[in-house]
């Protein structure tokens, strides 16, 4: 009877596995062709041209998704807002068109899965252009597929492009800050503000080592950073991994143009919310005992006194 | 006695001998075999980014308003030790989703001053970021909407919103990106659509 009971459970647990077993793979299926992965490579460029020359030059785009789609090839000017860095597209009133410099082998194209495509192009620099730094972005960028409902996502990848248009220009930059507060909660982060106020662009090469107490290394990271011409860049250096308590000592140097600052040593002292949850919490232990303690001896002092004069 | 003396420092000096030119030879041989290669490789930097292609919220509208949420997970990679900055705007010039001649307004909304979500009106979220607060968000198919999550406006494509940004290198870093859409029977029905670009450039 009960043999007789599992069997029949068998038998429709494997009907219930062969109906609903290809609809789960194939909505996995589904799933996993409409993610689509665009790369680019390189990431950045830095040529020095000559008024009224030509630069000649090529970047990769990659296809490593499952499925072949369409792209566009365009450039924007680059330029960055704000002290943190914020990348705008957007060109500036009364500034040079760099963008409109750029001409490429081709403008649009469909890459298969797995395939690597080149684009070659060649960036013209007007004759009458003054010398010093020129920021523009050339962009890959998928196509929406506009057929589906709801929001249609597309990705794009920019190379950028810090050209140096020759002739005199101003090499200039100084550090302005370099902060690590004592009292942080995690994750541990150190700040440091570089300007520069020259007339080109330049890469600042940061080190940040966290070492304990004991002088035991804990966190490293080295990030190199191009700095825009009249530009100020504060860089934020998070240590993820920070633990919820303790006591360290940040380092770190920093190079450009060709001199290194030594960055003075921070003490930071690591306290998460609920560690400091805690310390509250013992403490106000501590004193209530203490509160206690003195009254009990108070009135130990005065049962004594009373019996006393009896 | 004095011979036998004699006869050993004679047999040691030789022995000594025989070994000094024994390494002298050997060591010739080595430096003659001895030759330095310097091998020097240069690795591009790249950067990559992908997404889910589409994220459906469907709302069957209510009086009050209903609201849908969804997510789209996007991963970056990139071997640039300067790190990365992920963007969001839109791709073409409208904010709001349409569908034919009908339109949802794009939230009032900013990723500094996000607002809670008004009826036929969409948005986006990304928890932890600017003032949308740390959440955390999650997915909800016709609900009623939210009075704590709140959302914000696509960006124009040539401002984009930045929605993350890196020091160092990362391999499959991902953030997920929450979109909402709120409407009432008010909402003409039919299929709305808006595109949303992903821009990842190094630092």
């Amino acid at each position: 009877m009960n043999y007789a009971r599992f069997t029949r459970g068998y038998r429709w647990g494997l009907l219930l596995l062969a109906t609903i077993g290809p609809l789960w793979l194939w909505s996995g299926v589904a799933s996993a062709a409409a993610a689509q992965t665009i790369t680019i490579t390189p990431t950045s460029i830095s040529p020095t041209i000559d008024p009224g020359a030509t630069y000649k030059g090529s970047f990769q785009v990659i296809n490593q998704g499952k499925d072949g789609y369409s792209l566009s090839i365009y450039s924007t000017p680059y330029r960055v807002t704000s002290e943190a860095y914020t990348p705008d597209f957007t060109p500036l009133p009364n500034a040079p068109k760099v963008s409109s410099w750029f001409t490429f082998s081709q403008t649009s194209a469909y890459i298969n899965s797995d395939k690597t495509l080149t684009i070659h192009y060649t960036i013209s620099v007007p004759a009458a252009t003054q010398p010093g730094g020129y920021y523009a972005a050339a962009f890959a960028q998928t196509q929406p597929q506009t057929s589906s409902a709801g929001v249609a996502l597309s990705e794009r990848v920019g190379e950028l492009f810090y050209i140096e248009v020759a002739g005199p220009v101003v090499h200039r930059g100084n550090l302005l800050s370099w902060e690590s507060s004592f009292l942080q909660q995690p994750p541990l982060t150190a700040t440091i503000r570089i300007q520069d106020s020259g007339s080109i662009n330049f890469p600042a090469t940061i080190h940040v080592a966290v070492k304990d107490i004991l002088g035991q290394d804990k966190y490293d990271l080295s990030t190199t950073k191009e700095l825009l011409p009249q530009t100020i860049r504060r860089v934020t250096i998070p240590w993820q991994g920070s633990p919820p308590i303790g006591l360290f000592r940040v380092q770190g140097t920093v190079r450009f143009l060709g001199h290194d600052d030594q960055l003075p040593t921070r003490w930071v002292l690591v306290l998460s919310p609920a560690v400091r949850l805690i310390i509250v919490a013992f403490a106000v232990v501590v004193v209530f005992i203490a509160l206690g303690r003195v009254t009990y001896r108070r009135r130990l002092g005065k049962h004594r006194t009373k019996y006393r004069e009896r | 006695m004095k011979g036998t003396k004699m006869k050993r420092l004679k047999i040691a000096s030789l022995m000594l001998g025989v070994g000094v030119v024994a390494l002298a030879t050997t060591t010739a041989a080595v430096s003659a075999l001895t030759a330095s290669t310097t091998i020097s490789s240069t690795i591009s930097s790249v950067i990559s980014v992908s997404s889910n292609g589409t994220v459906n919220a469907n709302v069957t509208p209510s009086g009050s308003g209903a609201q849908t949420i969804a997510s789209d997970t996007v991963t970056v990679s990139t071997n640039d030790s300067s790190g990365y900055t992920l963007q969001l705007g839109e791709t073409g010039a409208s904010s709001a989703m349409t569908s034919g001649g009908n339109s949802i307004a794009a939230s009032s909304g900013t990723q500094t001053t996000p607002v809670v979500m008004a009826v036929n009106t969409w948005g986006y979220r990304v928890d932890g970021v600017g003032g949308f607060g740390a959440g955390p968000t999650s997915a909800q198919s016709n609900g009623t909407i939210s009075g704590s999550i709140k959302f914000a406006a696509v960006p124009a494509s040539g401002s984009p919103n930045t929605i993350l940004t890196t020091s160092g290198t990362a391999t499959n870093s991902t953030t997920t990106v929450w979109y909402g859409i709120a409407a009432n029977t008010s909402q003409p029905s039919g299929t709305y659509t808006n595109s949303v670009t992903y821009t990842a450039t190094a630092n």
